[in-house]
């Protein structure tokens, strides 16, 4: 992946590139011809071409022409290099625009799916499931496949070639704990440390699979799978979802499962193989998933009458994080939540039995606190959960 | 690190990570009834968890120095209120994320 890279500028209008001498010919040619009228008065040329050749490259230094391999090619195909506000913003028009045709071939791509898995008769229900489910995971396409390639150009500038982001794409499967590898993988062989981190990184999948205990009831050989490839935003996703009338369960879950994982596949090993020659400027499209935890917090929050539990969540885990730091307060943030939802089981569970308004519940309780406070504030007004 | 260390490593977090993921199917197998206790937790811990996440996503963000995690606090409220208003996941999505990046650009 060699080239010589001299410190060249080079004038491009889409793939079209010339070096400043060519761009000075080229300049001093056109002038000529506009201010002398001919092009054939030696003297005014050759001073024009120079003038020109001067202004083009700023002193005059020993241009090479460099040898480019492959990729590089491509790149300069691709994602050419700019030296103008008005040509940086024509490529960033083309690399857009690029990237939009390529999306809407796959959406498109994805689309004619269904229909070929419905017309092949081996698993009925498969396919009216993919088109249930596929909607519901574009948000995850769209965070996934640029999560994925920060993560596959991370390992490779890191060094390592793009079968490792590949494979922990489909065997590991969990985005925090990949990006932890790379640095894990750099530091010394620590074998016991490594196990710890991931198990504690992992630790909130213990909820999830609480929490989807019985959904994933009588899926058959699927639960394997569906269990394997839980991540944040597939569980999110397979909670929270209303599985439309005649929908097959088992494929539904399965197919926002695989769909997920291969997003997620696809924008790794696209980053590990292109690496660092993407330099499109995608600072912050990674907020893509933290607006989807939003969402789907607001569609749990307007889903229920008493929001103790998320009320719980999110201020139980603002306390650890300010306690105990943004590494490690996970752990401290699950305890808390189990130990508050476990002394809360009472109040909270005769609510959710006979749904009662949890306005008022939530008023007693001032800000949903933490069991003991909570019980105090709602004797303090004199309101009960009753 | 050597290949076969580079391995250990990565078959260990495998290791780990299949663990959590099915720690809790083991302790509820599907012939047996599910205690009441733990579908309890099911159906209240999955809310917390939510809120935990979106705790989680932000907690790289310095609300002391720069700009006082502003961008992210407006983009979330802009997320909210979108969603409030379209009630769908893609018009808050791509406003709130639209927000963002203009927002940590300008801010």
């Amino acid at each position: 992946m060699t080239g010589i890279k001299s410190d060249r500028h080079l004038f491009c209008a889409g793939p079209w590139c010339l070096s400043p001498p060519e761009l000075g010919r080229v300049g001093a040619r056109v002038t000529a011809a506009f201010f002398c009228g001919r092009t054939d008065h030696v003297a005014a040329h050759i001073g024009i071409e120079t003038i020109f050749e001067t202004l083009a490259t700023g002193p005059i230094y020993e241009y090479e022409e460099p040898v480019l391999s492959i990729p590089e090619i491509i790149q300069q195909i691709l994602l050419p290099p700019h030296s103008s506000i008005s040509l940086t913003f024509f490529t960033y028009v083309y690399r857009i625009s690029l990237i939009s045709l390529i999306y809407g071939k796959m959406r498109r791509i994805m689309g004619k799916v269904p229909k070929i898995i419905a017309t092949s008769g081996k698993h009925p229900g498969a396919g009216k499931a993919l088109k249930a489910a596929f909607p519901l995971t574009i948000p995850i396409l769209t965070g996934y496949l640029f999560l994925g390639l920060t993560y596959g150009v991370l390992m490779s500038t890191s060094g390592f070639p793009w079968v490792y982001p590949m494979l922990t794409a489909l065997i590991i499967y969990t985005g925090s704990m990949e990006f932890l590898l790379v640095r894990i993988l750099l530091s010394s062989f620590n074998p016991v440390a490594a196990f710890a981190t991931a198990f504690m990184v992992g630790a909130r999948h213990l909820f999830y699979g609480i929490s989807m205990l019985p959904r994933y009831r009588s899926v058959g050989w699927k639960k394997f799978y569906l269990i394997y490839t839980t991540s944040d935003e597939t569980f999110s996703v397979n909670y929270s979802a209303r599985i439309p009338e005649g929908v097959d369960k088992g494929w539904f879950y399965f197919w926002v499962s695989f769909l997920d994982q291969m997003y997620w596949v696809v924008g790794s090993t696209l980053g590990g193989i292109f690496g660092s020659l993407i330099t499109f400027n995608t600072k912050g499209l990674d907020f893509v998933m933290t607006a989807m935890f939003v969402v789907i917090l607001m569609q749990q929050w307007t889903k229920d009458k008493n929001h103790v539990s998320e009320l719980t969540g999110l201020i139980g885990s603002a306390i650890c994080l300010k306690i105990f730091g943004p590494d490690s307060f996970i752990i401290p943030s699950m305890i808390v939540i189990f130990t508050a939802l476990t002394l809360l089981r009472c109040r909270l569970e005769k609510s959710l039995k006979d749904g009662r308004a949890g306005m008022a519940d939530e008023k007693a309780r001032g800000n949903g606190g933490v069991g003991q406070k909570a019980a105090l504030r709602a004797g303090d007004t004199g309101q009960t959960a009753d | 690190m050597s290949i076969l260390q580079q391995f250990i490593t990565i078959a260990v977090v495998v290791a780990a990570t299949v663990l959590t993921r099915f720690l809790p199917y083991v302790l509820f197998p599907e012939g047996r009834k599910i205690p009441d206790f733990i579908l309890y937790l099911g159906k209240v811990l999955a809310p917390a968890v939510f809120g935990m996440l979106v705790i989680y996503c932000l907690k790289n963000v310095d609300f002391a120095a720069g700009a006082h995690g502003l961008p992210e606090l407006l983009s979330i409220l802009a997320v909210i209120l979108l969603y409030l208003w379209k009630k769908s996941m893609v018009v808050p999505l791509i406003g709130g994320t639209a927000l963002y990046m203009v927002l940590i650009r300008v801010m």
